[in-house]
């Protein structure tokens, strides 16, 4: 049974749906427990939607890829987009302690990633956004 | 995702199944958005069976609980589990899910009006006050000179409007009959607030608001002026979407609950289209031949509403009705509809949209928010439009809240 997965996303807010249900077949076929499949869908959605949202300055239609992969107690996922140049980790942490109507709303999105994921890389390749996340697997 | 809405009392409890996503969240969004429209301020979110949520779920929640709460409601979320609630508490929202902790008793088990009667597709909830009120009305002057355009400072009148009174009729603000006599328009006075429209051609409806002990003062041609307390409220609201009501299923339904063949009515409504009239000129002139409500010169003298005007606002109106002919309210009565009665006189100021929140409310602070808060786009006499084809019929009203009472005394003060 195939432990990775590649999927083809389009610029579309609706493609979420379509991750969701990729993703669940991809827990299932490596026996993911409800937790970690919660993490995945939380992190790449907060990482796919900030793409569609911000990352393309036309209006063309654009492919992000994403491939997941399950080695030894740790599912690595890989995001890759032609958008403009974005690195999520140098986003500032949002200051929890500030009431809430005052707070800044950016910021959240990476602010789940950080807590939901254990590692993140970034790197510029090109023309493209490549982010890395991990997630260790074998743990509740 | 599958949003289920139930009923309860004036409050609202929706379920939500499946995820609050980036993409589903905005349908959510949607669905808070057309309660609240119609005037549903209290929301309670069941997340029994919502599995997900992620931060543009979250920036949902957050907002629609900032605008209820801006508007004196509330939204509580209950249920939420295990997985979303780590996610707020992550986000540092766990806040959200402590609203009306206290309040939800409150909220949700108040008495609902016992009284509901249904009508085509319109639901009525009859709120009591007291059966013995009643309201006096007084005719102050006469609509008579209108018809030769020959008004003059001795029909001038400075009339107060204090909380208790509304009126119509046609009156401007202004310290004196020489300042206001080139701006006699339609005017309204309800419950300690008075809008006219001065005829000077700005064609900007003027407004003033009782503020602590000041009461409103107008000068006034002639009017119809209502004093006493209301016997009913009554709240209507469409079943469907799209129905509405006119104005005159409206007042049969008031008469019928005033149990009278006279009545005083004040509405608070979101109109469906209003059809109607207002004056151009100042009907202060010194033309001796000048008829102002014949053919040809009626056209520089009255603005009437083209197709129905005005839909998806919210309106202020006023008046009487009557079942049958009442001598004493000759000619300031005319028929509603098509049919000969009920017969009428109303006055609608026109604001910008406000939702009007659900189950009883108080009729002075609802109307002196909507002249704070909302832009005033018209005051129009109601008319129906009953030329053949052309003829765009009454006004009608998607949903809303009306004071009655019956009138059982009528003062005449010719003057």
């Amino acid at each position: 049974m195939s432990k990775q997965i590649y999927i083809e996303l389009k610029n579309d807010l609706s493609e979420i749906n379509r991750l969701s249900t990729k993703l669940n077949d991809f827990a299932e076929a490596n026996n993911l427990s409800p937790k970690i499949l919660f993490a995945l869908n939380l992190s790449l959605e907060e990482v796919i939607t900030n793409v569609i949202s911000y990352g393309f300055e036309d209006d063309k239609e654009h492919q992000i890829l994403v491939h997941i992969n399950s080695i030894e107690g740790e599912i690595s996922v890989e995001i890759e987009d032609d958008g403009k140049p974005f690195n999520p980790l140098q986003v500032d942490e949002p200051d929890l302690t500030i009431p809430l109507e005052e707070r800044p709303i950016g910021g959240l999105g990476i602010h789940l990633i950080r807590n939901y994921m254990d590692d993140l890389e970034y790197k510029r390749d090109g023309y493209r956004n490549i982010l890395k996340m991990k997630k260790k697997s074998n743990t509740n | 995702m599958e949003i289920t809405k139930e009923e309860i009392n004036d409050a609202l409890e929706i379920d939500i199944k499946g995820r609050i996503d980036a993409y589903w969240s905005d349908h959510l969004s949607r669905t808070i958005t057309e309660v609240i429209h119609e005037g549903t301020y209290k929301i309670r979110l069941n997340l029994a069976d919502a599995t997900y949520i992620s931060s543009d779920g979250i920036l949902v929640l957050l907002k629609y609980q900032n605008q209820l709460d801006t508007l004196g409601g509330s939204l509580i979320i209950t249920n939420v589990s295990e997985g979303v609630k780590k996610v707020l508490e992550i986000s540092g929202f766990q806040s959200l899910l402590s609203v009306g902790e206290t309040t939800e008793a409150i909220d949700f088990d108040k008495r609902a009006s016992k009284n509901r009667i249904e009508f085509q597709n319109t639901i009525f909830e009859i709120f009591e006050y007291s059966k013995t009120n009643s309201l006096a009305c007084s005719v102050i002057g006469s609509p008579e000179p209108l018809k030769s355009g020959k008004f003059t400072k001795k029909d001038s009148k400075l009339l107060t409007f204090p909380e208790s009174t509304f009126a119509i009729g046609l009156g401007a603000l202004g310290n004196n009959f020489e300042e206001c006599s080139l701006r006699f328009g339609e005017f309204l006075a309800v419950a300690g607030s008075a809008a006219y429209l001065p005829t000077d051609g700005t064609n900007v409806p003027d407004y003033l608001i009782a503020k602590g002990t000041s009461i409103p003062e107008m000068n006034v041609l002639y009017c119809l002026l209502c004093d006493g307390a209301f016997s009913n409220m009554v709240r209507f609201d469409s079943k469907t979407h799209s129905s509405s009501l006119t104005l005159t299923d409206i007042v049969n339904t008031c008469l019928k609950i005033a149990n009278s063949e006279l009545a005083g009515i004040v509405m608070i409504a979101e109109s469906a289209g209003l059809t109607g009239t207002y004056l151009r000129r100042s009907p202060i002139i010194q033309d001796p031949d000048s008829h102002p409500l014949e053919y040809p010169e009626i056209r520089d003298w009255l603005s009437f509403t083209y197709e129905s005007s005005y839909n998806h606002c919210s309106c202020v109106v006023a008046g009487i009705a009557a079942k049958s002919e009442v001598q004493d309210l000759n000619p300031m009565l005319r028929s509603l509809g098509n049919s000969r009665y009920p017969i009428g006189h109303f006055h609608s100021t026109v604001f910008s949209f406000r939702p009007l929140i659900k189950g009883e409310i108080d009729l002075r602070t609802s109307v002196s928010t909507l002249f704070e808060s909302e832009s005033t786009l018209a005051v129009l006499h109601l008319l129906n439009d009953d030329r053949d084809i052309v003829g765009t019929g009454q006004s009608e009203f998607f949903r809303g809240a009306c004071w009655v009472s019956p009138v059982s005394k009528i003062k005449l003060d010719r003057g």
